[in-house]
């Protein structure tokens, strides 16, 4: 899934905010990092005050926020009142006295203003952290607190796949860079990554590896992480030789649906890969289904990333197949009868997708078509009765990929039942408003904005969303909205046609 | 006999006192309309713009190559140190969409927009054009020249730098209304040499007096006809519109030449010539054998149609070509033909190029869907084909694609080949599965049948035309069936079964379109044909091949 990009809402929030004459400061789970002059301590979180509307934002969506009025806040409970008259005010826990509040406040503003400029500059990549580890070499330019999961995931993933698959490195061998971006703009710039490409290994020493943060949802950052991540461990069972097309996507599929838990300190591979999922069934809607033989002799196909992982699933699920797949693996680079590719640089060889058959019939033990055949079968009935979504996420994705290929009904189906999953994922809902107001549900509509709007009250896109919604309706209050939209960031391609068509303003008139 | 004695000799002093100036001075770059001069690096090249460019107003390239060895491939590449300087107006910036109201061609009201996005600034083009490398700003200073403010930048281009890790320095003059940006880049190696003279040309910038025409770069004289529009009038008008493209295509490529181009029109074709004239010659001999072969061979194509003349522009080398092809990002303009000096002679790389585009540029005026209909063994082998067109005398003939024949001698020898009855209802997907092999092959028959021994063969030397004609007759009654259905398949699914009914006919739909084009296609060109005779010509054809 592509979401929006983000460079510009950060940035821009960032240098505007450089300017702003006052001192409240609000830093965001996501990285965000807002400094206004209005901003209100409530009790379910913080309210700012911008030109043109107010956003209250939830205290779960807050990492740290120093406000000036802080240093003043009135005695709200009995035991404040009590020790106010004793001229005593409490700060983080304790009880100090009035004016030394107003000193902590200020001091603790003058911290946060400096680790704001920390941030800030650490943002262009000539400034970016570098943090190294045994076997990274970690750059990045995301804020610390977002960069302590990724870094803590990526440790315990290397050392569970060295272990499962054996491997043992050398100490000559370099570091992997591992580059994250703070967004995807800023990671296609410095990167050079071509347009579509989400990340990037670059196999060829010196091994570089190029991924980014996606703020709207850092689970698929992490993902797209360990998938890139995995092409540098399977380069690492072998230095010499760089894993075909297939299987080497699919594998780094399987290990891209992996899920670090940070309490427990555990890493779970092998998860279903829910997007992956929706788009096999929605192959399999539109009547298709990929033959084994198809998937794995064409060179560099796209479904190798979605058929491809379903196959390295069932197939390490798969007490019979476990084993055999992995000597198949191993068997790609080692086996001395397989023949293999030069690929005329840094020594490496390859292998093409005919001979990857050849040694994945004669591994897996598929000595004649019918053989071929029942695996097919089975794996077929693997994906039709084994592969479920289960998550309100994967919901989410199914109902994304319905409304992307024109069945609105379905689609509305999959995001009520992943809203009523538990998503808390905005974009559901301002897509699910969308088909709401297609299906002439408007009042439904506008409440799911309003919905994505108190899930993420800072992102201007929804804000842009219902302002145009209430302006088609003849609502003026809609320009009010679409303006809070760019000031938060957000830019509006809408273009209104009504200035130079006023008959056609106003037609579809409601709520 | 003294005197003359002398006279020579204060005439070669004379002449030695000229190269040692001339070697010093360096060329002033000069833009009245938007008012600065420059000095550009002395042996260095102006390079012309593209036909639609807005945005870039100048660019130069160094004579002088500097090289960088890729470690990993041990390969050398050559890169020259250039220049672009690129102009913001303020007017332009601000700019989000034009949109007008008017009427269409059938003179119903309607809105045009004009969609041109613009740059907002130096680091947004960088983003949306640059494509040399992953970048980042190394140094950023605000500093002041010649009383005009700039800002500077040091770019690195690091990560999946193309020919090799560079450099760019780039300083933005702010004056009135526009920031001019001057962009050097080099290679990160070559920098130390380059630079000090870089700089000092940075530091030459003067603003002047401007001569007071529109700063904005208009790359448009109007609202033109689109495509669609174009495909809804008459053979006739759409000749007009073409006509009155390709004079504005002609006269804004000729407005944006620089020193030591030529423009002349030759045959059929407008050709920007900085190679020498034999060349432009041979290239435009070359090309019309394209146009003449194509008109022969398939007259009955969209003969009412109105073929537009191409801009053929040869650059004086391959590293012209190159930084011509990096001076502007993606450009509507199809009528242009660029190619280079390669030494290569008349079967050079750079020749093919030019003659592949001819047969793009003629398909798509004489009938477009046919060419986009066309399977893909017809439309990759006629431009393989193409590319071993040559002229000899007075007569077409058509040279061996060698690749290709010993790709399918082996592939004879190995039992692999496709037979040309499986390989000419290949799908789209089934002939990328191995796309070079299906080339090769659709290139050798191909070949066959248009100068091999089918070609001579009264059974076989119209296959190639009976197949287009019957391939144009499928196209038309598939169309004709999908009109008359169309108004009937307009009822919206009402459930999630008929929304995946629905979803599986499209998505099978059109595969299954493409299976009848390919089928009833053959069926048509091979009218009469036994398995028997498929038998022969197969035989035949392997036999001519090995």
């Amino acid at each position: 899934m592509r979401l929006i990009t983000t460079a510009r809402f950060f940035v821009a929030l960032a240098f505007c905010s450089s300017s702003s004459f006052a001192g409240d400061i609000l830093i965001l789970k996501d990285g965000r990092i807002f400094e206004c002059d209005k901003m209100v301590r409530t009790a379910i979180g913080i309210e700012i005050t911008f030109k043109n509307g107010v956003v209250q934002v939830p205290s779960d969506s807050i990492q740290d926020a120093v406000l000036a009025s802080d240093a003043t806040l009135p005695p709200a409970t009995d035991e404040e009142k009590v020790n106010a008259e004793k001229g005593l005010v409490r700060f983080e826990g304790k009880w100090v006295p009035l004016k030394r509040r107003e000193e902590l406040v200020a001091k603790k503003l003058a911290q946060k203003k400096a680790e704001i400029e920390s941030i800030r500059s650490h943002g262009e990549w000539r400034n970016r952290y570098i943090e190294e580890t045994k076997p990274f070499r970690y750059e990045y330019t995301v804020p610390p607190h977002i960069f302590a999961e990724f870094k803590d995931a990526m440790e315990a993933y290397y050392q569970q796949f060295v272990k499962t698959w054996r491997i043992t490195t050398k100490s000559s061998d370099p570091k992997l860079p591992v580059n994250i971006y703070y967004d995807e703009k800023s990671y296609h710039q410095v990167s050079g990554a071509p347009n579509g490409a989400l990340a990037y290994f670059r196999f060829v020493k010196p091994w570089d590896l190029n991924t980014y943060y996606e703020r709207l949802d850092p689970e698929y950052s992490k993902h797209v992480l360990y998938h890139e991540a995995n092409h540098y461990l399977q380069l690492l069972v072998d230095t010499s030789f760089a894993v075909p097309h297939f299987p080497g996507e699919a594998l780094a599929e399987y290990y891209g649906a992996s899920s670090w838990n940070p309490t427990t300190k555990k890493f779970e591979t092998g998860l279903i890969q829910e997007g992956r999922l929706c788009e096999i069934q929605t192959d399999i809607a539109g009547g298709e289904r990929l033959t084994l033989e198809t998937l794995i002799t064409t060179e560099g196909m796209y479904q190798h990333y979605t058929w491809g992982w379903s196959l390295v699933h069932y197939l390490m699920n798969d007490t019979r197949y476990a084993d055999k797949f992995q000597k198949f693996f191993f068997a790609l680079s080692k086996s001395r009868d397989a023949k293999r590719e030069k690929m005329d640089v840094d020594n490496l060889s390859t292998m093409k997708q005919d001979e990857v058959w050849k040694l994945f019939r004669a591994e897996l033990g598929l000595k004649d078509a019918d053989a071929v055949r029942k695996l097919e079968t089975d794996w077929y009935n693997y994906i039709d009765q084994k592969l479920v979504l289960v998550t309100a996420s994967g919901l989410a994705k199914a109902g994304f990929a319905a409304a992307g290929t024109n069945r609105p009904i379905k689609a509305r189906r999959f995001f009520k039942e992943a809203i009523e999953k538990g998503s808390t994922n905005p974009l559901v809902f301002h897509r699910y408003a969308e088909l709401l107001e297609m299906d002439g549900k408007s009042s439904d509509a506008k409440a799911m904005l309003e919905k994505a709007i108190a899930l993420n009250p800072l992102e201007g896109k929804f804000y842009n969303a219902l302002g145009h919604r209430l302006k088609m309706k003849d609502n003026p209050e809609g320009s009010r909205w679409i303006a809070l939209g760019e000031e938060l960031g957000y830019e509006d391609d809408w273009i209104d046609l009504s200035e130079i068509d006023p008959k056609g303003k106003g037609k579809d008139k409601g709520n | 006999m003294i005197g003359s004695t002398k006279l020579v000799f204060r005439g070669m002093a004379t002449a030695f006192m000229l190269l040692v100036l001339a070697a010093l001075v360096r060329a002033d770059h000069k833009d009245a309309r938007l008012g600065f001069t420059m000095q550009t690096p002395r042996g260095w090249t102006p390079l012309p713009m593209k036909v639609d460019e807005k945005w870039l107003v100048a660019a130069y390239q160094s004579d002088k190559p500097n090289f960088w060895t890729d470690k990993a491939g041990g390969w050398t590449n050559e890169h020259r140190p250039d220049c672009q300087v690129i102009a913001f107006v303020s007017e332009d910036v601000k700019a989000k969409a034009k949109v007008t109201k008017g009427q269409d061609k059938k003179g119903n009201e309607s809105i045009f927009i004009e969609f041109d996005s613009p740059y907002k600034d130096y680091k947004d083009y960088m983003q949306r054009r640059y494509t040399g490398g992953g970048w980042f700003i190394d140094k950023e200073e605000q500093i002041t020249v010649n009383d005009v403010k700039v800002t500077a930048y040091e770019i690195r281009v690091d990560k999946l730098s193309y020919n090799g890790p560079k450099r760019i320095l780039t300083w933005i003059y702010h004056v009135s209304d526009v920031d001019i940006a001057v962009q050097f880049e080099m290679l990160t190696d070559a920098a130390p040499k380059v630079q000090p003279e870089i700089v000092r040309c940075l530091k030459s910038f003067k603003a002047i007096q401007r001569s007071g025409e529109a700063l904005t770069n208009s790359v448009s004289t109007g609202r033109r006809m689109t495509l669609l529009d174009m495909d809804e009038v008459s053979p006739e008008e759409r000749k007009n519109a073409r006509i009155s493209l390709e004079r504005e295509a002609h006269d804004l490529a000729t407005k944006k030449l620089t020193e030591g181009w030529t423009a002349k029109r030759m045959g059929r074709f407008y050709v920007l010539n900085h190679a020498d004239e034999k060349l432009a010659k041979s290239i435009v001999e070359q090309a019309e054998a394209v146009w003449s072969w194509l008109d022969e061979t398939f007259p009955f194509i969209g003969d009412k149609e109105y073929v537009r003349s191409p801009i053929i522009r040869i650059c004086k080398d391959q590293n012209e070509y190159n930084a011509f092809n990096r001076t502007g990002g993606w450009s509507l303009n199809d009528l242009e033909i660029v190619t280079c000096q390669d030494y290569g002679g008349s079967t050079s790389w750079m020749v093919e190029v030019v003659k592949t585009r001819m047969l793009d540029i003629w398909f798509e005026d004489r009938d477009r869907d046919l060419y986009w209909a066309m399977p893909r063994w017809l439309k990759d082998g006629l431009s393989e084909v193409i590319k071993k067109l040559k002229v000899k005398g007075n007569k077409v003939v058509f040279g061996t694609n060698d690749w290709a024949r010993d790709e399918v001698r082996q592939a004879i020898r190995d039992g692999t080949l496709t037979k040309p009855r499986e390989l000419m209802t290949l799908s789209n997907d089934e002939f990328w599965k191995d796309f070079w092999k299906a080339q090769q092959a659709s290139s050798t028959l191909v070949g066959f049948f248009v100068s091999g021994v089918a070609a001579k063969n009264p059974r076989t030397k119209t296959v190639l035309v009976d197949y287009v004609k019957a391939l144009k007759s499928v196209q038309l009654a598939i169309r004709t069936e999908e009109k008359a259905k169309g108004d009937k398949d307009t009822t919206q699914p009402k459930t999630e079964e008929e929304e995946d009914a629905a979803f599986k006919n499209q998505r099978q739909g059109y595969k299954e379109k493409e299976k009848r084009i390919l089928e009833e296609t053959q069926r048509k060109a091979f009218s009469g044909w036994s398995d028997k005779d498929w038998d022969e010509f197969h035989d035949a054809y392997t036999k001519a091949i090995s």
